[in-house]
């Protein structure tokens, strides 16, 4: 008996989701647990396993967007039948066409046109099933001509990708808030260097089973410093400011093939600095094999950005709503500086700290990321386990 | 065979004082223009002149060709002009099915198709015997109106 494969509700408000890509070919054989497809929801990207062993016949197709629930393959056994591929269902991936063909069945691209026509369309290299003729009777030269005048050649055509998935979603909370919140950015410069030299030191420790990262260390600092600036650690939904006592930071993350995705590290401020460090291991590992799962993604109380691994100083971070606050990390630099009067060589890095000027303002937002800064110059009390737990 | 059109006896113009020739299979561009072509013989020629002149207030340019030989035929110029203009119309007394404006047409189809912006159309007599009552006379022999119709449907104007 065959094994239906449904589109996942991968949490409790999902109401649809688009099959990205099919990882595996229709007759393929499978196993138990082989990922199948990518499957893209509103906040994640995730790969569907089998449930069962056999035959892969998929019946919808790449880019259909559907509800969740519905039949999208079946898992065959020895000698059973697939069934047929059902057309895409709403498919947002072709192009929106420019213009209209007229003649023939809805497949035929025939574009009704005199022979002068086609000669002029194939001299301008136009595409004739782009120009809407005026006469009904199909277009003339003329009007190939005076198409190829106001546009580019078909090589220069502009590309009309429709905003989808997770860019639309993008989109949308960039948008939103970009324009809810007071935002501001406020930057301070560390002097990174212990930082530096503590991230060294325990680079050589073995049998860690991790990396102890730059932004381990951040991560700690600002789970500490929110415990004593907790406003920086709020939602303001509407009217209600709600002051969290769990300190939940977000990390975004990059995917390589586009998007965002944001893990979160629960009770930051209750790990020690090895936990954190193997917990951003395993959530990275996991981004990048579009594993996440949605409570892995949700509900940050605090989001920490790091363009600085790409090499900028500075950044102005948009604030993820409905957060307080949103620390942007820039690459550390070795540059000249001044230490008890003397120029010397030390390691920097710029932290930029943007906030909803709504719910704090200047004055303890920049107490706070002097606090951040205060930590990273003196890395050493990270190491003590009491720090964060009041 | 020589044809003499006698309704174009009373027609005035212009003469060369000394002796001429014309070629056979030699014809004559009477108006260039650049939108349609028109062939024409015999009488028509006259016709499709008065045509172009009132086309002319309607922004057409109207190219006029007397092929003035029919075997041998300038089938040249008259596809020149056709690359030119994109539309061909032909003017003839005759009745038009199996008249000389198919062979004309047949021989643009096959030499200049990709040249064409529109259908070629046959302005010619209908297929019964010619009526002697003036009106209907006038109904059956293509009149300016009927040239001009005809252009003006081929331009979409």
């Amino acid at each position: 008996m065959a094994t239906q494969v449904v589109l996942p509700k991968l949490d409790r408000l999902m109401t649809e989701g688009t099959i990205q890509r099919w990882l595996k070919r229709a007759g393929e054989q499978v196993a138990k647990g082989d990922s199948l497809a990518v499957i893209e929801a509103e906040k994640v990207t995730v790969e569907l396993e089998a449930p069962d062993s056999g035959i892969f016949a998929p019946t919808v197709s790449e880019g259909s967007r559907l509800p969740v629930g519905q039949t999208i393959a079946h898992i065959l056994g020895p000698g059973e039948k697939a069934p047929e591929i059902l057309p895409p269902v709403a498919s947002e991936a072709e192009p929106v066409p420019l213009a209209e063909t007229r003649e023939g069945p809805a497949e035929e691209r025939f574009v009704r046109a005199t022979p002068a026509a086609r000669r002029r369309a194939r001299e301008l290299g136009v595409n004739l099933a782009q120009i809407t003729g005026t006469s009904g009777r199909g277009l003339v030269a003329e009007e190939v001509e005076a198409y190829a005048k106001k546009t580019k050649p078909a090589e220069l055509e502009d590309e009309v990708v429709p905003l989808t998935g997770w860019r639309k979603t993008m989109a949308e909370h960039m948008a939103q808030s970009a324009g809810t919140t007071a935002q501001i950015t406020t930057v301070a410069e560390v002097d990174a260097t212990e930082l530096v030299n503590l991230r060294h030191k325990y680079k050589h420790l073995e049998n860690l089973g991790t990396q102890i990262t730059y932004t381990t260390f951040i991560v700690k600092a600002v789970a500490y410093a929110l415990k004593d600036f907790p406003i920086m650690n709020s939602s303001l939904v509407d009217d209600t400011l709600t002051i969290h006592k769990r300190v939940d930071i977000g990390l975004a993350v990059a995917i390589e093939e586009g998007g965002l995705v944001v893990p979160v590290i629960r009770d930051a401020d209750r790990k020690d600095l090895l936990e954190i460090a193997r917990e951003l291991d395993g959530l990275s590992k996991k981004a990048r094999e579009h594993k996440l799962t949605l409570s892995e993604v949700s509900a940050a109380t605090f989001t920490i950005t790091n363009p600085g691994m790409m090499g900028v100083i500075l950044d102005t971070p948009i604030i993820v709503v409905p957060q307080t606050g949103i620390l942007g990390v820039g690459a550390i630099v070795k540059r000249p500086s001044v230490l008890n009067d003397q120029i010397v060589i030390r390691h920097i890095m710029c932290l930029s700290l943007s906030y909803d000027h709504r719910v704090i303002e200047g004055a303890p937002a920049i107490r706070f990321l002097q606090k951040v800064r205060q930590i990273l110059e003196n890395p050493y009390v990270l190491a003590l386990s009491g720090i964060g737990k009041r | 065979m020589f044809f003499e059109h006698k309704r174009l006896y009373t027609l005035k113009g212009r003469v060369p004082e000394v002796n001429y020739v014309i070629g056979l299979g030699k014809a004559d561009v009477k108006r260039q223009g650049s939108d349609v072509t028109i062939v024409a013989t015999g009488l028509m020629v006259q016709r499709a002149l008065a045509s172009a002149a009132k086309l002319d207030a309607k922004g057409v340019s109207t190219e006029v060709i007397d092929p003035r030989t029919l075997r041998p035929l300038d089938s040249e110029t008259i596809l020149n002009s056709v690359k030119k203009t994109g539309r061909l119309i032909i003017v003839h007394e005759a009745p038009g099915f199996g008249g000389f404006g198919a062979e004309i047409a047949a021989q643009v189809a096959n030499g200049a198709l990709d040249y064409l912006n529109a259908p070629i159309i046959r302005v010619a007599a209908p297929e019964t015997p010619v009526p002697f009552s003036p009106p209907l006379l006038n109904n059956y022999v293509p009149s300016e109106e009927k040239i001009i119709t005809a252009v003006t449907q081929l331009l979409r104007k």
